[in-house]
C-alpha cells in the first residue's frame, strides 16, 4: 500500500505502466532476479571479511585464556616493580601491534574487497558465461581476456573518433560509455559488443544499443550493415587472435569504400586491473598491421587525446 | 539546581549530541546549571562537555537530576545505575542485533548488550522516548507505562541554515541529472540495498539521466563492498555515489540539489533526515517502520511494500505532476512544524518541571 499525504494511492495506474516497462524488456530476466537477491548472498559469495576473520581470531584467543590487554595496575608484580612493569610493556606491546595489523586489516579491506570483486568475482561470472554457452574448460583460458579492464579513454579521444569517416560505426570493446555516448549523438553507433557484461550493462543503462558476447564475431556476423563506415576496435585484446582475424575479415567485406577500422594501440596503458602489466597480453602493432594490410586497408598511425591508434582506410 | 547529562559520545551532528545540546542549552536559558559528560567526543564535544569520569563528584546529591542518553551500550551507564541523583532516562533506540548478523559481529555483540541491559535500567523516575515507538519498547522492557513519555527530537535545522552549501557537490549535483538522495549512515538497517534497486528501476525504466547520492559515514566495510558489488553488478555502479560523512555545507547541498529523499529502513528510533528533508522541500518516499510513520505524521510518501517497479513510476508521476509534488511538500512544511523550538521546549518543560519543581509543567507527557 502506498500513502500520499496520509491518503491511500490508486496504484492501478503505475502498476499497469510497470507491466508495460516489463513487457517492453526494460526489466530483463536478470534484473528482475537482481531485485530479489538478499545482499547477504552478496556479502556470501562475494566479500572477503576481514573483519570477521579478525573477530573470529580475537575471540579465539579470549576463549584460549590469552590476555590482551595488561592489568591496570602496572605494579602488582610482586618480584619487582621493574620486572612487573617490563612484562606489562611487552604484553601492552604486544596488544597494540596485533590491533595496529588488524586496523590496518580493516583499513585496506574496502581496496581489497574492491580489487577481489572487480577480478575473482567478475571473471567467476565471466567463466559461468549466463547467455554465453561457453564451457568451463575453454572459459578459464580466456580468463585473463575478459576480466581485464578496459582502457579509460580521455574525453577528447571519442570526439575525435566520432568524427572519422562517413556511415554507421561498431565498436568492439567497450571503454567506458563516453565512446559510444559521442556516436549515438551523431546516430552512427550501430552496436558495440564486449566481452564483458559489466561494461556491456553500463552502455544498456543509458539506452545504448550494446551487446555482451563471449564470442564478439559470432554477434557480428548477424548483423545487417549495410551503411557501415567504422570499425573500432577500442580493445582487441578482448578478441583471440582467430577472432580479430575474423572481425577484420568482416570489416574488409562489409566496409563502404573508404570506410575505416581503427585498432587500439594499449600497450603501454598501464593502469591493468592486477597491477602487473603482464597480466593483458596485447596485441603487437605488427601483427595488427599485418592483419590490416591483408584484408585490404592502407594503415597507418593515428592519435587521439593521447591514445595511438593504428588507422586502417579501406581501398577502391 | 544542577542537571548533569550524561552522552556515550559528543560530537557535531549527531543526533544524539543534538538533543543533549538542545536540552543543555534550554536548561541554561532557565537558569539551571546544566553539564554535559561524555565517554567520548569529538572537537566540537570537548567545547561543550567533560569526560564521564568527572561525573563521579556529582552522583551522590539526591536534589541534582540526572539525564542519561541510552543509544548503544557504553560503559557508562555505571553511573546511572550507582547515582543517587533523581533519574530520567531518553532512550534512542538501539537496533535489533540481527540487522548486523552477516556484517560485524562485534555489533552484534554490543546491540544484544545494550538491548539486553535496558529492563535494568528501568529505575528511574522518567523514561522518555525520542518517539512512542521508542516508548514502547520502554514499556516492553519493563518500564512502568506511567513513568514514561515522548520527547521528540529537536532537529538543528538553523545550523543548516546558516552555512553555505558546498560549492563543488552544488555544481555536481545541479548538472541537469535527476538526484535521489538518502542521508544518514551506512548501516544494515537502514537497508541500502533497497535504494539502490529502487534506483536501478528508475534509471534503466524511467529516467537514464539521474543518479542516487548516499550522504553520510562508512562504518561497515563489509556491508559497504556488498553495497558497492550489488551497484557494479545492477550496471548502475557509475550512477551510484557514495560521498562519505559530509561537512554541513556539503549536507546542505545534498539536500537543496536533490529531487527526492528515499528511506528503505527496515528500522528508525526517529529519523531526522525526514525532517531536514521536509525542511528543504524534497518529497520524501519511506518504507513505513519502526518510528518513520510516526515522524513523517501523515505527510509524505509512506509504502508497505518494496515493489521497487511500481515505486519508480511513481517517481516518474512525482516528477511531471508539479501539483501532487506541491501538496506533498506542503504538507511536509505543515508537519514540521510540530517539531519547531518551541514545540520542543513545552514538551521539556511538561516532561521536567515536576522533577526540576517548575511553572507552567501543566501538559502531561506520559501516555
Amino acid at each position: 500500500m502506498i500513502e500520499v499525504n496520509g491518503k491511500e494511492l490508486d496504484e492501478h495506474g503505475l502498476s499497469a505502466k510497470a507491466d508495460a516497462r516489463r513487457r517492453a524488456g526494460l526489466y530483463d530476466a536478470r534484473m528482475l532476479a537482481l531485485l530479489e537477491r538478499d545482499i547477504v548472498e552478496e556479502v556470501e559469495e562475494h566479500v572477503f571479511s576481514m573483519i570477521q576473520v579478525v573477530y573470529d581470531l580475537q575471540r579465539a584467543l579470549e576463549d584460549a585464556g590469552v590476555r590482551l590487554e595488561p592489568p591496570g595496575d602496572l605494579s602488582s608484580d610482586k618480584q619487582g616493580e621493574g620486572k612487573g612493569r617490563l612484562k606489562s610493556l611487552l604484553r601492552r606491546l604486544q596488544t597494540r601491534s596485533i590491533r595496529a595489523v588488524n586496523e590496518g586489516y580493516v583499513q585496506q579491506q574496502e581496496k581489497f574487497n574492491t580489487f577481489f570483486t572487480k577480478s575473482v568475482d567478475l571473471s567467476y561470472r565471466q567463466l559461468c558465461g549466463a547467455g554465453g554457452g561457453i564451457d568451463l574448460g575453454e572459459a578459464a583460458e580466456r580468463r585473463d581476456l575478459w576480466a581485464s579492464r578496459r582502457p579509460e579513454w580521455s574525453e577528447e579521444t571519442p570526439q575525435a573518433i566520432s568524427g572519422l569517416g562517413k556511415g554507421r560505426a561498431v565498436m568492439v570493446g567497450i571503454p567506458g560509455v563516453a565512446c559510444l555516448e559521442a556516436l549515438q549523438e551523431g546516430k552512427r553507433l550501430l552496436l558495440a559488443v564486449d566481452t564483458c557484461d559489466v561494461a556491456v550493462a553500463e552502455a544498456q543503462a543509458r539506452f545504448l544499443p550494446a551487446w555482451f558476447h563471449p564470442r564478439p564475431p559470432e554477434v557480428l556476423a548477424y548483423l545487417k550493415a549495410e551503411d557501415l563506415g567504422l570499425v573500432v576496435l577500442a580493445f582487441p585484446e578482448c578478441l583471440t587472435g582467430g577472432e580479430l582475424e575474423d572481425v577484420t575479415a568482416w570489416a574488409g567485406y562489409l566496409l563502404l569504400e573508404g570506410g575505416i577500422i581503427l585498432a587500439a594501440l594499449n600497450q603501454g596503458w598501464s593502469e591493468v586491473m592486477a597491477g602487473d602489466p603482464g597480466f593483458v597480453r596485447y596485441w603487437p602493432r605488427r601483427f595488427l598491421e599485418a592483419l590490416m594490410r591483408r584484408h585490404g586497408f592502407e594503415v597507418e598511425e593515428w592519435e587521439a587525446g593521447g591514445h595511438v591508434f593504428l588507422k586502417g582506410e579501406k581501398g577502391a | 539546581m544542577r542537571v548533569h547529562q550524561i552522552v556515550p559520545r559528543l560530537d557535531a551532528s549527531d543526533a544524539v549530541s543534538n538533543q543533549a545540546m538542545a536540552i543543555h542549552a534550554l536548561l541554561e536559558r532557565w537558569g539551571l546549571e546544566s553539564r554535559i559528560f561524555a565517554y567520548d567526543m569529538d572537537e566540537y564535544g570537548r567545547r561543550y562537555a567533560s569526560f564521564d569520569t568527572a561525573y563521579h563528584e556529582f552522583a551522590g546529591d539526591e536534589e541534582d537530576l540526572l539525564i542519561f542518553h541510552y543509544a548503544l551500550y557504553c560503559d557508562n551507564y555505571h553511573y546511572y545505575l550507582e547515582s543517587r541523583n533523581r533519574k530520567v532516562l531518553i532512550y534512542h533506540n538501539i537496533t535489533p542485533p540481527g540487522f548486523y548478523e552477516h556484517f560485524y559481529p562485534e555489533a552484534v555483540r554490543l546491540c544484544t548488550l545494550g538491548r539486553d541491559l535496558l529492563p535494568q535500567l528501568a529505575a528511574c523516575d522518567l523514561a522518555l522516548g525520542d518517539s512512542d515507538f521508542n516508548r514502547r519498547e520502554l514499556v516492553e522492557a519493563g518500564f512502568p507505562a506511567e513513568k514514561t513519555g515522548v520527547l521528540p527530537i529537536n532537529p538543528p535545522l538553523d545550523k543548516l541554515d546558516g552555512v553555505e552549501e558546498d560549492p563543488d557537490l552544488a555544481r555536481w549535483l545541479g548538472d541537469g541529472k535527476t538526484n535521489l538522495l538518502y542521508v544518514g549512515r551506512a548501516v544494515p538497517n537502514k537497508k541500502l540495498e533497497d535504494v539502490i534497486k529502487l534506483f536501478c528501476c528508475y534509471h534503466r525504466g524511467v529516467n537514464a539521466r539521474s543518479r542516487l547520492v548516499f550522504a553520510g559515514p562508512l562504518p561497515i566495510n563489509t556491508y559497504y563492498s556488498a553495497l558497492l558489488s550489488l551497484a557494479r553488478r545492477m550496471g548502475i555502479g557509475d550512477r551510484v555515489f557514495f560521498l562519505g560523512k559530509v561537512s554541513d555545507g556539503g549536507l546542505k547541498a545534498c539536500y537543496r540539489r536533490s529531487h527526492y529523499y528515499v528511506s528503505m529502513s527496515e528500522h528508525e528510533g526517529f529519523c531526522v533526515p525526514l525532517l531536514e528533508s521536509f525542511h528543504f522541500d524534497l518529497p520524501v518516499l519511506a518504507f513505513a517502520a519502526g518510528a518513520v510513520p510516526e515522524t513523517m505524521g501523515g505527510a509524505g510518501v509512506l509504502f508497505t511494500i518494496k515493489d521497487f517497479p511500481l515505486l519508480a513510476e511513481l517517481l516518474e508521476r512525482l516528477g511531471r505532476d508539479a501539483f501532487l509534488r506541491e501538496r506533498i511538500t506542503a504538507a511536509q512544511r505543515e508537519r514540521l512544524e510540530a517539531f519547531d523550538s518551541m514545540s520542543f521546549e513545552r514538551t521539556l518543560r511538561a516532561a521536567l518541571g515536576g522533577l526540576l519543581s517548575m511553572r507552567g509543567a501543566t501538559e502531561d507527557v506520559a501516555v
